[in-house]
């Protein structure tokens, strides 16, 4: 008797306390939204999201937020192995026609680098000036050539790309255009991380009301609307999981390894780990992380066919995943650079191959932007939708005030200097052999782009597989 | 998003450091460089958080799109 009173008791004491913690979440659609709660904003907040002090209480929730579901990076020094990723607490609204714009490009991208890819000569030819100042450019070179030679036991590629934009606003224009800053062809990463920032607004709208309010009048303070429709969830780490493995399945061999080649000191750590986890548990794939440094010692090639072997288990991989190799650095000695070597002979599937990497550099994005080049990979549809979103990029080379007889291209790119030399406000000059791409970019500006809503088209990873269904005669 | 800065990285130029480099760089030295057209972001206001602490300003988002590509090298 005595028990049972006391089990009652407790109950009651449970249920009361737990009030608010039971609570169903808010709707999250937007006809039943209450704004009453959230506080008059200050003109420096964006806005309807509320006070500073609502604004620093979600700022708590969101970290707490970002340590439970993984949206960390490795902490730079002595101090704790993680810390959050830098993040926007809130979602930037963004014009829907620029994203179907950018999604509708990601495939032709994908075939522009798989046309170019394929014109060796051509890359060589526009890479010469490069390669000529740059030792860099000058070694990837001749390792392509020297791949080329040999002849590759692999035919099948796999390219994961990551295509930069910004909406191009110059003050005054009515409209913001979509413009490209770069199209990434190695070790285009935070694809899981990105992911995870869109989870974390779609949290955070659901929790906070001054989140909802700013989401609602950044949508145009509709009627209906779901905070879903408002922020689709991002498929990109199912959709890179799927990629990888799927190259795995073309290669064949079910055991075998997909292989992440890594720099020592990975920042973005969990953002590989993610995505090994992703493979592993959507597709039974295993993955394992290698240096340069340690492939040096560990890798073999066996057989007619140069299968790729991890020493001492003798375990074959079947993709070779590059997150490092983009940069001298990643090349401190010779050592290295037989690694590199070693992988790009291998039989192994490689993402991306020397020849996609090549095709990634300033050089190339200048020299496609030159009348009748971009015609040489793609039909005339597609090169109308690729320049569209080209920015302007013109040769410094040659001289300033070119002899009468010189090529109209030396004439051209003196004008263009004339021009910039008048108005050097609205250009910009950067090395030519500056190795922004993949991860140096996002060093630099990196709360960046990991606090983007970064959304990969749904329809991405369909390509891949017609694409791959194709190459297996499937 | 990234905190509106000017330039986009420490090697490069714009304004009156690009026309100076225009007129001083050699031609061999000026062929190390390139030549690109300023961006200018469409701006908002953001409250970016990085390392726990608040940052309030304008700020531009850059979209990024990841197309997925595989061929059979034929």
């Amino acid at each position: 008797m005595s028990i049972l009173f006391l089990v009652a008791r407790l109950a009651a004491v449970v249920s009361d306390a737990s009030i608010p913690h039971l609570a169903p979440p808010p709707a999250t659609d937007f006809t039943s939204l209450s704004t009453a709660d959230v506080p008059p904003t200050p003109p420096e907040m964006p806005s309807g999201v509320g006070s500073r002090a609502h604004v620093e209480a979600m700022v708590e929730d969101a970290i707490g937020w970002c340590a439970l579901n993984g949206l960390m990076v490795k902490s730079a020094g002595d101090g704790p192995l993680f810390t959050h990723a830098p993040f926007s607490l809130l979602p930037a609204a963004y014009p829907a026609s620029a994203l179907e714009q950018a999604k509708k490009l990601a495939p032709i991208f994908g075939t522009l680098l798989d046309a170019i890819g394929r014109d060796v000569p051509w890359l060589a030819r526009t890479l010469k000036d490069a390669a000529d100042a740059d030792e860099f450019t000058r070694r990837l070179l001749k390792l392509c050539a020297q791949v080329q030679r040999e002849g590759a036991t692999q035919p099948a590629r796999l390219a994961i790309l990551r295509s930069d934009y910004v909406l191009h606003q110059p003050e005054g224009a009515s409209s913001a255009r979509l413009l490209q800053v770069e199209l990434n062809t190695i070790a285009a990463g935070l694809g899981a991380l990105s992911a995870r920032v869109g989870a974390l607004h779609t949290a955070l709208c659901a929790r906070w009301p001054g989140a909802r309010q700013h989401v609602w009048q950044a949508a145009g303070e509709p009627r209906k609307f779901s905070l879903r429709q408002v922020l689709p969830p991002s498929g990109a780490l199912e959709a890179l999981a799927a990629a990888l493995a799927r190259a795995h399945a073309l290669y064949g061999v079910p055991d075998a390894l997909v292989l992440f080649v890594v720099q020592p000191e990975e920042i973005y750590a969990l953002d590989q780990a993610a995505l090994a986890q992703q493979l592993w548990n959507a597709h039974g794939v295993r993955s394992v992380r290698r240096t340069l440094s340690q492939l040096a010692f560990e890798a073999k090639l066996e057989g007619r066919q140069r299968r790729l072997h991890l020493m001492p288990e003798r375990v074959e991989v079947a993709v070779v995943y590059l997150w490092a190799g983009y940069a001298p650095e990643d090349y401190p000695s010779a050592r290295q650079w037989e690694a590199r070597t070693l992988l790009e002979r291998s039989h192994a599937i490689k993402c991306p191959c020397i020849e996609h990497q090549l095709a990634g550099s300033k050089q190339v994005q200048q020299q496609l932007t030159r009348a009748g080049e971009l015609e040489r990979f793609v039909d005339e549809e597609a090169c109308s939708s690729l320049r569209a979103v080209f920015a302007g990029l013109w040769t410094l080379s040659g001289p300033m005030n070119p002899t009468a007889d010189a090529p109209p291209g030396e004439h051209e790119a003196a004008q263009r200097m004339r021009l910039a030399a008048e108005r050097p406000s609205e250009y910009v000059i950067a090395p030519e052999c500056l190795r922004v791409p993949p991860m140096t970019s996002f060093r630099c500006g990196m709360a960046t782009r990991v606090c983007d809503c970064v959304r990969v088209p749904p329809s991405a990873s369909d390509d891949l597989v017609s694409s791959l269904c194709r190459a297996s005669g499937t | 998003m990234m905190p509106q800065r000017e330039g986009s990285s420490e090697h490069s130029y714009c304004g009156a450091e690009l026309a100076e480099a225009l007129r001083t760089l050699s031609q061999e030295q000026r062929s190390g460089f390139i030549l690109m057209q300023r961006l200018r972001p469409r701006r908002a206001p953001a409250v970016l958080v990085r390392e726990g602490k608040v940052s309030l300003g304008p700020a531009v988002s850059a979209s990024q799109s990841a197309p997925l590509m595989a061929s059979d090298g034929l």
